[in-house]
C-alpha cells in the first residue's frame, strides 16, 4: 500500500502540490486526472522515487521510495511519457533489463507485444512513437511489478492499440498489483480506472471508487434538462447531465463530465467525498 | 534481501553496464583505438602527396619515412587526453538527461553497485581496451612499415628514446612504466566523470571551466603561501630532507606522485557518490 501523508512540492517558489494526504490502495487501478500542470507528473515522480518530497512523505510498503532501495525498486515500474529509443531490438532490450525484475517474464513481454502486433525483431531507433510506447507498456507489464505508474500511456497509440492496451492490462496484470495512470484521455480509460483521483491546483479534489461516485452523484445521459445539474453538456441527442443521486438509482460513471462537475463544484464535490 | 550490495546483482548490473557502453561509446573506443592506423594513412598520405618529390620518388622507388616515434608519442598524448576528457560524459552523461536518466536511476540495483560498476567501467575496464587497441594498432603499424621505429608498447617512458625524454634536460620523472601515464589518465576521467554527471549541458567545456577555477585558486593560494614563506629556512629543511633519503627518493616522489592521484581520485568518487544519491528527475 502507498501512504501519502501531508505531501508538498513545489519547483523552486511555484507550489506544486500541496498537504495531499491520501492511500492507494492494492488491486486497484488508479485514474489520475486533472488539467495540465496541476502536478500528475511531478507526483507520479515522487511516488517512484524520482523527486524527494520537499514536505511530508510518501511510504511504499513501509519504504521511502526515494532512497530508491533495491527492493523497492524491483516492485515498481514507471512508465514515463516520453521514453527512450535504444539502438537494439525491443526483444534484446528488454531481455538485458528485464533480469533486474524478479518477476520479469521474456515470454509475457513477446506475448503482449503480439497482442499489440508490434515487431520483438524491430530496432527501437527505427519504431514509430507509437511502436516504441507499445514496447514499453508491454515491458511495463512484463515486469510482474505490484506498482505500476504509468504517464499517458496511450499518448501514441492508435485505435485499436488502445482497446489491446486496456485488455493488456486487464489481463496481464495481478490481483494485488496498484497501478496508477495519468491521463488526459480519459475516454481511452474509463472502463478500467476505478478508483479516480482528481488533482487540482495543489490539492486533491476526488479520490473515490467509481461505486461511491455512484452512489453521491447520478450521471443522467438523458434528453430532459434536470435542475439541479452540477454540470450539463449537450451529446448528440440528448444531454450528459451530473447531479446528486437522491434516489439511490444506478448509472454509469462518465469520466469528463464528473471531471468537469469537480472543477465547477470544487467544495461541494470536497464535502461530498469527504476529502480533507 | 540486501539493498546495500549484493554480489549476483552487481555482476548482473556489470555486464549490463558494459553492455549500454559498448553502444554509448563502443564507436568511440574502436576509432581512437585505431588512430594510429588512422594518423599512418594521413601521414603517408599527405606526406606522399605535398612533399613535392612524389613522382621522382615513384620512379627511383624510394620510400618515404613512416612517422617516428617522437610523431606517434605526440599523437598518441594527444588522442589519448582527448579521449580522457570525451568518453566518461559520453558513456555516463545520459544519467542526467530526464527521460534515460529516469531509467537508470529506478533500474533494480543499489547505489553502491551502480556507482562501483561506473569507476569500475570508467577507470579500468573502458581505459584498457582503449590502450589494448591503441598499442595492439599501434604494433601493427611498425609491424606493417619498419620505418617507423619501435612500437609504443615496448617503450620505457623513462628510457632514452622515452616519452619523458622529451622534456628536456629537467628533472628525471621518476615514476615508472605505463602506472604514471595510466593514473594521470584515470585522474583526468575521473574529474571529467563528476563533470559529466553534475553539468546537464555543456558537460566537457564546463568540466574544463571548473577545473581552470580551480586551478587559478589553487594559484592563488599557492602563491600566498610562497609569499609568506622564509625561503632559506624551507629550502635548507628540503636539501636536509633530500639529503637524508637520497637512497629512496625514488620511493618518495613516487608516493608522492601516487598520493596526489589517490586524493584527487577520492575527491571524485565521493562527489560522484553524492551527486549519484541527490539526483532527481
Amino acid at each position: 500500500m502507498i501512504t501519502i501523508d501531508n505531501l508538498a512540492f513545489s519547483y523552486g517558489s511555484n507550489p506544486v502540490l500541496k498537504n495531499i494526504t491520501t492511500r492507494l490502495e492494492e488491486g486497484r487501478i488508479y485514474g489520475l486526472l486533472g488539467e495540465n500542470g496541476v502536478g500528475k507528473t511531478t507526483l507520479l515522480t515522487l511516488l517512484c522515487g524520482l523527486k524527494k518530497p520537499l514536505v511530508g512523505s510518501i511510504s511504499t510498503d513501509g519504504e521511502d521510495p526515494y532512497r530508491r532501495l533495491p527492493s523497492l525498486l524491483q516492485k515498481q515500474y514507471y512508465l514515463p511519457d516520453e521514453v527512450v529509443a535504444f539502438p537494439l531490438t525491443a526483444e534484446k532490450w528488454a531481455r538485458g533489463n528485464g533480469r533486474f525484475w524478479p518477476n520479469y517474464s521474456q515470454e509475457k513481454f513477446l506475448t503482449i507485444l503480439k497482442e499489440f502486433e508490434a515487431e520483438p525483431g524491430q530496432k527501437m531507433t527505427r519504431m514509430s512513437a507509437g511502436q516504441l510506447k507499445k514496447s514499453y507498456v508491454s515491458f511495463a507489464l512484463a515486469t510482474g511489478c505490484k506498482y505500476l505508474f504509468m504517464d499517458e500511456p496511450t499518448n501514441g497509440l492508435d485505435i485499436p492499440s488502445k482497446a489491446q492496451f486496456r485488455s493488456a492490462i486487464m489481463k496481464h496484470t495481478a490481483e494485488d498489483s496498484t497501478i496508477v495512470i495519468s491521463t488526459h484521455q480519459v475516454r481511452d480509460l474509463e472502463n478500467i480506472i476505478d478508483p479516480i483521483i482528481i488533482l487540482d491546483r495543489q490539492d486533491v479534489l476526488l479520490n473515490t471508487s467509481v461505486e461511491e461516485i455512484t452512489k453521491r452523484l447520478f450521471f443522467d445521459y438523458g434528453t430532459t434538462l434536470h435542475p439541479d445539474a452540477l454540470y450539463t453538456e449537450q451529446l448528440p441527442g440528448g444531454f450528459i447531465q451530473v447531479y446528486p443521486n437522491t434516489t439511490g438509482a444506478e448509472s454509469k460513471v462518465h469520466v469528463e463530465a464528473l471531471f468537469n462537475a469537480a472543477h465547477a463544484h470544487k467544495e461541494l464535490i470536497k464535502t461530498m467525498f469527504n476529502v480533507k | 534481501m540486501n539493498n546495500s550490495f549484493s554480489t549476483h546483482r552487481f555482476w548482473n548490473y556489470f555486464l549490463f553496464d558494459l553492455k549500454t557502453l559498448r553502444g554509448n561509446i563502443g564507436m568511440m573506443v574502436l576509432l581512437m583505438g585505431l588512430a594510429p592506423i588512422i594518423f599512418y594513412v594521413f601521414y603517408m598520405l599527405f606526406g606522399n602527396l605535398f612533399d613535392g618529390d612524389f613522382f621522382s620518388k615513384l620512379l627511383t622507388e624510394q620510400r618515404m619515412k613512416g612517422p617516428s616515434l617522437g610523431a606517434r608519442i605526440g599523437v598518441f598524448v594527444a588522442v589519448t587526453f582527448i579521449f580522457s576528457i570525451l568518453f566518461p560524459s559520453r558513456a555516463y552523461g545520459f544519467i542526467t538527461e530526464k527521460k534515460a536518466g529516469s531509467s537508470w536511476l529506478l533500474l533494480p540495483a543499489s547505489r553502491s553497485e551502480k556507482f562501483i560498476s561506473m569507476l569500475l567501467c570508467t577507470l579500468v575496464a573502458v581505459p584498457a581496451v582503449f590502450f589494448l587497441l591503441y598499442f595492439c594498432s599501434d604494433w601493427f603499424v611498425c609491424f606493417f612499415d619498419r620505418t617507423c621505429g619501435y612500437p609504443l608498447l615496448t617503450m620505457n617512458l623513462n628510457g632514452e628514446n622515452g616519452l619523458f625524454s622529451f622534456i628536456g634536460d629537467g628533472p628525471v620523472l621518476v615514476a615508472n612504466g605505463f602506472w604514471i601515464l595510466y593514473v594521470f589518465v584515470a585522474q583526468n576521467i575521473a574529474a571529467f566523470l563528476l563533470g559529466g554527471l553534475l553539468f546537464r549541458k555543456w558537460k566537457v567545456v564546463g568540466t574544463i571551466a571548473a577545473l581552470f577555477g580551480l586551478n587559478t585558486l589553487a594559484t592563488v593560494f599557492m602563491s600566498m603561501l610562497i609569499g609568506n614563506v622564509d625561503f632559506e629556512h624551507v629550502g635548507e629543511k628540503i636539501t636536509q630532507w633530500v639529503c637524508a633519503h637520497a637512497a629512496s627518493i625514488n620511493f618518495w616522489l613516487h608516493g608522492l606522485i601516487n598520493l596526489k592521484v589517490g586524493l584527487i581520485l577520492a575527491a571524485c568518487g565521493i562527489g560522484i557518490w553524492f551527486r549519484l544519491k541527490s539526483i532527481k528527475h
